[in-house]
């Protein structure tokens, strides 16, 4: 157990070797194939996954009359980037922007937090009765969203015991994001894997159990927490339908995809001002993912975490 | 074994905290009921003595003027600055409700409703029956309303001889026309205007020379949203047949859309897209499509009401000159004829509102212009509208049928928007002519279960445009059965009332 | 855990140890499981109740059994709905469950441009799913889409994909699949990269080649993630709903409707909330046939 602990400080022994196809293999013919293969089909990934949404902005950086004629042009004619600003202006984006920044704060504080507790307790501490606890959140991962949205909208409108109504507030956003029954089990069974062994070694060291949550496990679970983050960040930016449920009439108020959703609704924008729109909903989510992929991947390797 | 237990366990433990709270649940769904209600019954004396001066009222209004709409925004200003003067005690939100068929639920039973909204005639089974509109039958009387509205409207939103909106727009159905589409394609007569189709067969063989005169398929139908059984509905009426058959006898309903008239109306639009191939390309798609197509010249005809193409010239840039309308024609199977289906708005009162808030609605709609009333502020609003559209290139001119139907009203409309008529009035003519004179029947929509109706044809309507082997025949009568079998039968046993 | 330390000390003071251990857990709970009850539990109960009673609104006012379910069942799209449902189910674990895997694998072994790999293929997950719909239904459009104007630049007749009764459901996996995949991608390749290189260089020196260190060493480390995946992935796509609802609102002639939908259908169009819940009772009865699965998957995978 000891060069887990070890390992963990061994950085460049991680970044060097990784994977099947060692240096060794490679002398293989049949392997050298076999990593060309990998490498084409990579590329034909990213070319599947950037060639749709880049189609979509350039087309929509088109003046009109091309945006609609048929055939559509694959490689636009006209370029009109000024679209951008026109329709940032025109729709009043930077109030949007921060306002999801806020719900986006306040969901990631709760997601982390609450989530990671539950995650903790249900794999380490295990209290009595915590079988119970753990067969709950499974079966709620099972749950149809629609059966429950009518009652979740009531109790929203008055909270139950409190009485007291948090919509038109990002309250609610907040509250649903401490209780993901997927992040709990995500936490958990990361949590699970980290061997016994690092915990006795902490107990016999005198710590207390919230010791050892800050100590020992709170520096183990960067990664998990990054890959949660990632994914609270991920789904509450793209998050409309209860913004758009609780967020009522108070346009002040308003996030980003509920902004798209009223443009794509009956409200009646051209589809290629639509498109321009889409492009701020992907920028932003790109440039944090950029951002956090560093933070993730020296999580990964840092972490003394073996399978 | 265990994990069975505890499983069972589990589920033990939230039906008893879900009992806990049910029955809290629906004690608020009887005070609700309570509170629609007693308002309603208050209404009629507090409509004898007006609130009392001061005595503070908020109210929230639909309508909201589009951020990028400058001139609409200014008299938005303007006329909450008249409010504030004539109502000091009033207090009005305008807020953005644009009415949306998929959120307009969650909103109405958690009290998130304005006070003041407007929906399409389509929605009011659904609205009045789930209690989401206030019965304003003593404010319609006191303000001197009920008699001004054209009754087939009326109709539409009354139960029990309680009414539960204002009408205050409507349309018959007709065709839309792009008129030079129909120049390119040379369909005009010796002064060069665009001659129209008669009937259906016409329609298809135009719609043909238009498509080789600019390539683009010249006829649109809707498919999605109930909209494509909407559009079916008008077809087969146009054809000559119908939807429901009332036996008052035994107070029942018999669906009758599989009849030969129906079999055609289907057939013709099966040919439309088959034999004509003259259907646009995006099948999937509801009447915004049109409105995009419609901007762009790439359509040539579509049944739609007087109003729906100020939405190619907001969202599309579309250039209102281009169109034309007339009525929807008749089929062409020996029983075709000319009618047009009704449909329009109508201005409702939130069920929780107090009759004070009902009363400062309408003195806010007077205001509008929305009421049948003529006051020189009615008058002027119109004007002002009139002048906003035109500044936004809408369509100014055409009324199409209005809800209101004394004349002497609409001649002083009509005279309030003259100096800012948009369009060539001759182009409408077939279509507001035949409004005007009563040649063009009219017919509302069909009365049971009428969205579930359209939903079912919208799967037939798709079939036989997507499908080029689909039976005409077949699909109609599976789909009335299914009707008459999941709607209508229970319907008729009394074990579901709407 | 506890009950094994404990055995050496008396019995009060051992009980007493593991309540105040026990009480510290549940505190520690405490947030996340108010929220849970009443954010989750307690409405998704409520809804059941729901699915009982004639609704007016969205409140109850007739307890009236199981007359909600009767009705719904007979419904003529009812059947459609069930059936398409198992079809995007089937359709999104053909195409959605191996592709992740196999990304993770070479997203792992390739040695140079790896953040940027890694980039792109979590690039689609970021894109927001109402983003997404509308962005296919573009690609997909039958005269200015992306795929129709590609193969007409070869000489190919125009595909009217999402309009052809036996396309549409492929073709909105495909949309599915490409903004999920990624992200689950990147799961696997957190597990990946928890491999123990030792075990590889141990192999290398037994003389196992690439695919038996695939087989032995990289398929077992990660194989405890595949049942959790799969039972997320298919209760994910059973409940799919927005997208055909963007894409095709279920068409042509219900092609696309889905379980989900329908009860949306009921609940937002038809304002009938108690089929609606009738509706999310049949398909929550189905995924927990599914749960029990996983319980099964999850004792033989301990054993």
């Amino acid at each position: 157990m000891s060069e887990i602990v070890q390992s963990k400080f061994d950085k460049k022994k991680d970044a060097q070797a990784m994977g099947i196809i060692s240096k060794f293999d490679m002398q293989n013919p049949s392997v050298k194939v076999l990593y060309g293969l990998i490498w084409f089909f990579l590329i034909l990934a990213v070319l599947l996954c950037f060639v749709p949404p880049l189609w979509c902005m350039t087309s929509a950086l088109k003046d009109s009359r091309e945006f609609f004629s048929v055939p559509a042009t694959i490689i636009p004619r006209s370029f009109h980037p000024e679209k951008l600003w026109e329709t940032w202006e025109m729709l009043n984006f930077g109030q949007a922007y921060i306002n999801t920044v806020i719900v986006l704060c306040g969901s990631l504080v709760m997601s982390l937090v609450c989530n990671g507790m539950m995650g903790y307790v249900l794999s380490r501490l295990r209290p009595r009765g915590y079988k119970l606890v753990l067969s709950l959140v499974l079966w709620t991962l099972m749950l149809p969203q629609s059966v429950s949205q009518v009652p979740l909208f009531k109790n929203f409108l008055s909270l139950p015991i409190l009485g007291i109504n948090i919509t038109e507030s990002y309250l609610p956003m907040w509250l649903l994001a401490g209780a993901n029954a997927f992040y709990v089990l995500i936490f958990k069974s990361f949590f699970d894997s980290i061997p016994q062994s690092l915990i006795e070694a902490a107990r016999l060291d005198g710590c207390t159990n919230l010791g050892i949550f800050f100590r020992v496990m709170l520096p183990l679970s960067k990664p998990v927490l990054m890959v949660i983050a990632i994914f609270t960040i991920n789904a509450s930016w793209s998050d409309f339908f209860w913004p758009y449920l609780v967020l009522g009439s108070r346009s002040e108020l308003y996030t980003v995809m509920v902004k798209i959703f009223y443009m794509a609704g009956s409200s009646g924008y051209s589809e290629d001002i639509q498109v321009v729109a889409l492009i701020f909903t992907i920028i932003p989510p790109t440039i944090l993912f950029l951002f956090f992929q560093r933070y993730i991947m020296s999580g990964f390797t840092l972490s003394g975490i073996k399978g | 074994m265990k994990k069975v237990l505890s499983l069972v366990l589990a589920l033990l433990m939230v039906l008893a905290l879900a009992a806990c709270s049910a029955p809290a649940e629906s004690t608020p769904a009887d005070d609700g009921g309570a509170a629609a209600q007693t308002p309603a019954d208050d209404g009629g004396d507090a409509a004898e003595e007006p609130a009392a001066e001061g005595e503070p009222i908020e109210i929230s209004v639909r309508g909201l003027p589009k951020e990028t709409d400058t001139a609409g925004k200014q008299i938005m200003e303007t006329r909450l600055a008249t409010m504030k003067e004539k109502y000091p005690n009033v207090t009005v939100e305008v807020v953005d409700f644009p009415y949306d068929v998929n959120t307009f639920l969650p909103k109405a039973a958690s009290g998130q409703l304005p006070t003041l909204y407007n929906t399409f005639f389509t929605e009011a089974n659904k609205i009045i029956s789930q209690g989401f509109a206030l019965d304003i039958t003593d404010l319609m009387n006191e303000w001197g309303y009920t008699d001004k509205v054209n009754p087939a409207y009326l109709e539409l939103i009354s139960r029990d001889g309680k009414i539960y909106g204002l009408p205050s727009s409507g349309y018959a159905l007709g065709m839309w026309y792009n008129v030079e589409m129909f120049k390119a394609a040379g369909l005009v007569d010796e002064n060069g205007n665009p001659t129209y189709p008669t009937n259906s067969t016409e329609l298809a063989e135009m719609a043909v020379k238009i498509k080789e005169a600019t390539g683009y398929k010249a006829y649109f139908f809707p498919t999605k949203n109930n909209q494509g059984g909407w559009m079916f509905t008008q077809l087969v009426w146009s054809f000559g047949g119908d939807m429901e058959q009332y036996d008052e006898e035994n107070d029942t309903y018999t669906a009758i859309f599989n009849s030969q008239e129906a079999v055609d109306a289907l057939q013709w639009l099966k040919d439309m897209r088959w034999k004509y191939d003259v259907v646009q390309d995006n099948i999937l798609c509801d009447t915004t499509e049109a409105h995009k197509l419609f901007a762009l010249d790439q359509i040539a005809m579509a049944q739609m009401a007087q109003d729906q193409l100020n939405n190619s010239v907001t969202n599309y840039n579309g250039d209102i000159t281009h169109f034309g309308m007339g009525t929807i024609v008749p089929g062409d199977n020996g029983k075709g004829k000319s009618i047009g289906l009704l449909g329009g708005t109508f201005e409702v009162i939130a069920p929780n509102a107090t009759a004070e808030q009902a009363n400062a609605c309408f003195q806010w709609m007077e205001l509008e212009g929305t009421t049948p009333n003529l006051t020189e502020e009615t008058l002027q609003s119109f004007a002002d509208n009139a002048m906003v559209d035109q500044e936004n290139g809408k369509l100014v001119g055409v009324l199409g049928l209005p809800a209101w139907t004394d004349p002497d009203y609409i001649s002083q409309r009509k005279a309030a928007i003259e100096p800012y008529v948009t369009v060539d009035l001759e182009l409408y003519k077939p279509y507001t002519d035949a409004c005007e004179n009563g040649t063009y029947e009219l017919h509302a929509e069909p009365p049971v279960y009428c969205q579930e109706m359209y939903k079912i044809l919208d799967s037939c309507v798709q079939a036989v445009l997507t499908d080029e082997n689909a039976d005409p025949q077949a699909l109609l009568d599976k789909a009335a059965e299914d009707f008459q079998r999941d709607y209508l039968d229970k319907y008729n046993s009394g074990a579901e009332a709407q | 855990m506890q009950l094994v330390t404990g055995k050496k000390k008396p019995l009060v003071k051992r009980f007493a140890h593991a309540f105040r251990q026990d009480v510290g857990a549940w505190v520690l709970m405490l947030p996340s499981l108010i929220l849970f009850i009443f954010f989750v539990w307690q409405p998704l109960v409520n809804g059941l109740i729901l699915s009982l009673f004639e609704t007016k609104g969205f409140d109850p006012v007739r307890f009236i059994g199981l007359q909600n379910f009767i009705d719904v069942v007979q419904e003529s799209s009812f059947r459609a709905a069930v059936i398409n449902t198992f079809k995007y189910t089937l359709w999104s674990l053909v195409l959605g469950f191996p592709l992740p895997i196999l990304t993770a694998v070479m997203l792992n072994e390739v040695k140079r441009f790896k953040a940027f790999f890694r980039f792109t293929v979590y690039f689609p997950s970021i894109v927001p799913g109402v983003a997404a719909a509308i962005l296919w239904s573009l690609i997909y459009h039958p005269t200015s889409g992306l795929l129709n104007s590609l193969l007409s630049v070869f000489g190919v007749d125009a595909i009217p994909w999402l309009q052809n009764q036996n396309l549409v459901i492929p073709c909105i996996v495909i949309m599915m699949t490409w903004k999920g995949f990624g992200s689950t991608a990147i799961l696997y390749l957190a597990s990946l990269q928890g491999v123990n290189q030792e075990l590889y260089e141990a192999a290398m020196i037994d003389g196992a080649g690439v695919f038996r260190k695939f087989w032995n060493i990289t398929l077992p480390s990660i194989s405890g993630m595949f049942s959790l995946m799969l039972v997320m992935q298919i209760i994910g796509v059973f409940q799919v709903m927005y997208e055909p609802l963007t894409m095709t609102d279920g068409g042509p002639n219900n092609a696309s409707i889905s379980l989900m939908l329908t009860s949306y259908f009921y609940g937002f169009r038809f304002y009938q909330a108690g089929r609606a819940a009738a509706v999310g009772t049949i398909t929550f009865l189905f995924l927990i046939g599914l749960t029990f699965l996983y319980f099964y998957l999850q004792r033989k995978n301990d054993n």
